[in-house]
């Protein structure tokens, strides 16, 4: 009697374990997105080690840019992370290697004595907003020979486009404009 | 011829003198003369006294004046007296113009003294007496002879003066007075003053050297070797050969002293103990002031100097001023010692000018800090010197008195400050509880003795222990365990593919973790999410900019 009852309890365990399984694999699935920050990855290639220099830079970015995940800000104060857009690698390591880019790409001629120095860039706010707009702000210095004096610096651009890929092709640029102000303090 | 043929003699009377009376007459003539020539030639009769007549023999002692005989001993007798001895002499005739009333009569016999040996030759001849002519014009046929020769014959050219010395120097008949180690005087005598308690010597300088004295010459003595320890240090000073085995006396004028007017007749001086002391007494003016000692005064002398700032300005006159004043006896009893500055030495005027103008500048220094201390001067002997110096204080109104002087303040020697400070810690040092430290010590140290020989036992039954395990099979282990260990860290340690992949898992680890947030986000939230679909998703996207918003 007892080992029927219990016969009976486990096939309607498996019947209901198969039901959850088949109503779960009704649900929708959303793809993920993975970005890059550096953009040149050809010519950073085809770039001749020669003409590269190894800049010390160091990068600090706050704790809400160092999730995967691409931040958005909404309204004033409301950080929203897009579970589906991610950074294919740690944002930090992006800002760095294209800083470090556009810095062997400057025109300006005392560029080299940046070299020698220690860059050191914290970045406070690095995202876009819904007001269509993507925002670079921090502040940087440079020690060694030159002054060791904190400069601020805030950068925005207007989106052109929707989605995400044109919104970090924007920021990409906003850390290009950083490269051409920190290099532009050697004239 | 024949006995019958005598005829007998005719007898006639002479009527003229014998013509051999010629010789007795001629005799008796030349006799006459002689007698007349002898006394109309010989000279006076004189008497000489002396106090014994010791060499002295009738008709054989001469007198002699420069080594020539100008008289004979007569008689030799005593006086009426009995307490001395009159020669009677015959003098030449050529020498009664010497018999004045102060010529000198002595005996001169053989002498050894510092002076030299003299008189070797009346050894042989018999003691004589020497006269020594005198100046006077009044003559005279009764003398007193002197006891020995003089020391300067009269007629000598040169000065006679009188020392005079209430210390305690003991000067000689014939001692020398110098002058640069030479020589130009001697003592003649010696008068002692009972009542005033000095000596007065008679003092010869001869000629030239008594154009040396002046009024401004100081005397001090130069017996034997002069050895001074002061606060000054230590000096020795010494005259010629001959003071250095007798007494004597030099002079001079005080160095940067005027040389005073030139004496021509017997003048006093005082005899100092030394050149400093002569020196010092150039200074005819000076100020007095009190100084009340709270310290020992042991080394303190009279004549101690006095310096303000190094350069001396008086010296010690007085120690322990007696004074009924008992102010001071209160706390202690303060020892008063009178000090006199003298402006002489500072350079202002040695006249009552030169004391106003001192009064006045240190009545204004002693308002304003100017205190006294006592200094040793030197280590060796502990002798001690004033110092007068300015510190640091708020001007005071009046200046204290001490039986009419006025009172200089006194600040303790810094010596005396170390040593009281040394003698306190010394105290505090006795004080401390050193006896039942030791004992602790010594009970702690045995102690500890006792703990090292029951560590020495227990050390040497490890060794037992582990000469009892068989330690080659053991350090064969622990090596084997060393090496799988050193192996094992080396294929973890840092840039190792094993370390590689440790790392690279622990980062997929973490990424995947990250993602998977935002899914135990939800099911936190909404547990049936994870069956049951929460409703259409709706994704946030940034938007291009439009002017419509």
């Amino acid at each position: 009697m007892i080992n029927e009852l219990l016969n009976k309890f486990f096939k309607l365990v498996f019947i209901g374990v198969t039901s959850l399984i088949l109503f779960s694999c009704s649900s929708s699935t959303t793809e993920t997105h993975y970005f890059l920050l550096m953009n040149n990855v050809a010519q950073e290639t085809n770039t001749s080690s020669s003409e590269n220099k190894q800049y010390n830079v160091s990068v600090e970015i706050p704790e809400y840019l160092k999730k995967p995940y691409i931040a958005m800000q909404l309204g004033e104060n409301q950080i929203h992370y897009s579970l589906f857009n991610l950074w294919a690698e740690p944002l930090q390591q992006g800002i760095k290697k294209a800083l470090i880019f556009d810095l062997n790409q400057s025109i300006f001629p005392n560029k080299e004595l940046l070299i020698t120095e220690q860059i050191r860039v914290k970045i406070n706010y690095f995202h876009a907003t819904e007001n269509s707009k993507v925002i670079l702000s921090g502040y940087f210095s440079i020690k060694g020979k030159l002054e060791d004096n904190k400069k601020p610096f805030y950068f925005e651009m207007t989106l052109e486009k929707d989605g995400f890929s044109h919104s970090i092709s924007k920021m990409r640029k906003l850390i290009g404009q950083l490269s051409f102000k920190i290099s532009s303090l050697l004239i | 011829m024949k006995i019958e043929e005598f005829v007998e003699a005719e007898i006639k009377a002479v009527r003229t003198i014998s013509k051999l009376w010629l010789l007795p007459i001629i005799a008796l003539l030349i006799g006459g003369w002689m007698v007349y020539y002898q006394i109309s030639n010989q000279g006076s009769l004189i008497t000489i006294n002396f106090l014994s007549a010791q060499g002295i023999e009738a008709g054989k002692t001469k007198i002699k004046f420069l080594n020539v005989n100008v008289g004979n001993v007569k008689k030799v007798e005593l006086n009426s007296k009995g307490d001395g001895v009159t020669v009677t002499a015959r003098m030449s005739k050529a020498a009664e113009k010497l018999l004045v009333k102060d010529t000198q009569f002595w005996v001169v016999s053989p002498k050894v003294s510092l002076d030299g040996i003299s008189g070797l030759n009346t050894l042989i001849s018999g003691v004589y007496i020497q006269l020594a002519r005198g100046v006077s014009d009044e003559l005279e046929d009764n003398y007193n002879a002197l006891q020995s020769p003089p020391v300067t014959p009269l007629g000598t050219p040169g000065l006679h003066i009188t020392l005079n010395s209430d210390d305690q120097f003991a000067y000689e008949k014939g001692d020398p007075i110098t002058y640069k180690g030479l020589t130009v005087g001697q003592f003649e005598d010696l008068y002692f003053n009972l009542e005033e308690r000095v000596v007065y010597y008679n003092a010869f300088i001869k000629a030239p050297y008594h154009e040396l004295i002046t009024t401004n010459t100081k005397f001090w003595d130069m017996t034997g070797l002069n050895v001074e320890l002061k606060a000054s240090g230590l000096s020795l000073e010494t005259g010629n050969i001959e003071t250095l085995l007798s007494n004597g006396v030099t002079f001079d004028v005080p160095e940067g002293m005027k040389a005073g007017e030139k004496i021509t007749s017997r003048y006093d001086f005082d005899v100092y103990p030394n050149y400093q002391t002569a020196s010092d007494q150039r200074y005819k003016h000076f100020l007095e002031y009190i100084i009340l000692v709270s310290d020992t005064v042991r080394g303190l002398v009279v004549g101690a100097p006095v310096e303000y700032r190094g350069i001396r300005i008086g010296e010690v006159t007085a120690i322990h001023v007696a004074n009924s004043d008992n102010r001071f006896f209160t706390d202690d009893v303060k020892i008063p010692v009178l000090i006199r500055v003298q402006p002489g030495r500072v350079g202002l005027s040695d006249d009552e000018d030169g004391v106003a103008t001192m009064e006045k500048q240190h009545t204004h220094w002693i308002k304003n800090g100017l205190k006294a201390n006592l200094r040793t001067g030197n280590l060796l002997t502990g002798s001690l010197f004033i110092e007068l110096q300015h510190y640091e204080q708020q001007p005071i109104e009046t200046i204290d008195n001490y039986a009419g002087y006025a009172v200089i303040p006194t600040v303790a020697d810094q010596f005396s400050n170390i040593l009281a400070k040394v003698e306190e810690f010394i105290d505090k040092l006795n004080k401390l509880p050193l006896n039942e430290t030791m004992v602790t010590a010594n009970s702690t140290l045995l102690d500890i003795s006792d703990m090292t020989s029951e560590l020495s036992k227990t050390s040497e039954n490890v060794n037992i222990l582990l000469s009892d395990i068989n330690a080659k099979e053991l350090s064969d282990e622990l090596k084997t365990t060393l090496l799988n260990f050193s192996q094992l860290s080396k294929d973890f340690s840092a840039g190792s593919d094993n370390y590689n992949e440790i790392s690279a898992t622990l980062k997929s680890l973490s990424s995947l973790l990250q993602e998977l947030e935002p899914v135990l986000n939800q099911i936190k939230h909404q547990p049936n999410s994870l069956i049951f679909n929460s409703g259409t998703t709706t994704t946030i996207t940034p938007k291009k900019y439009s002017e419509n918003k």
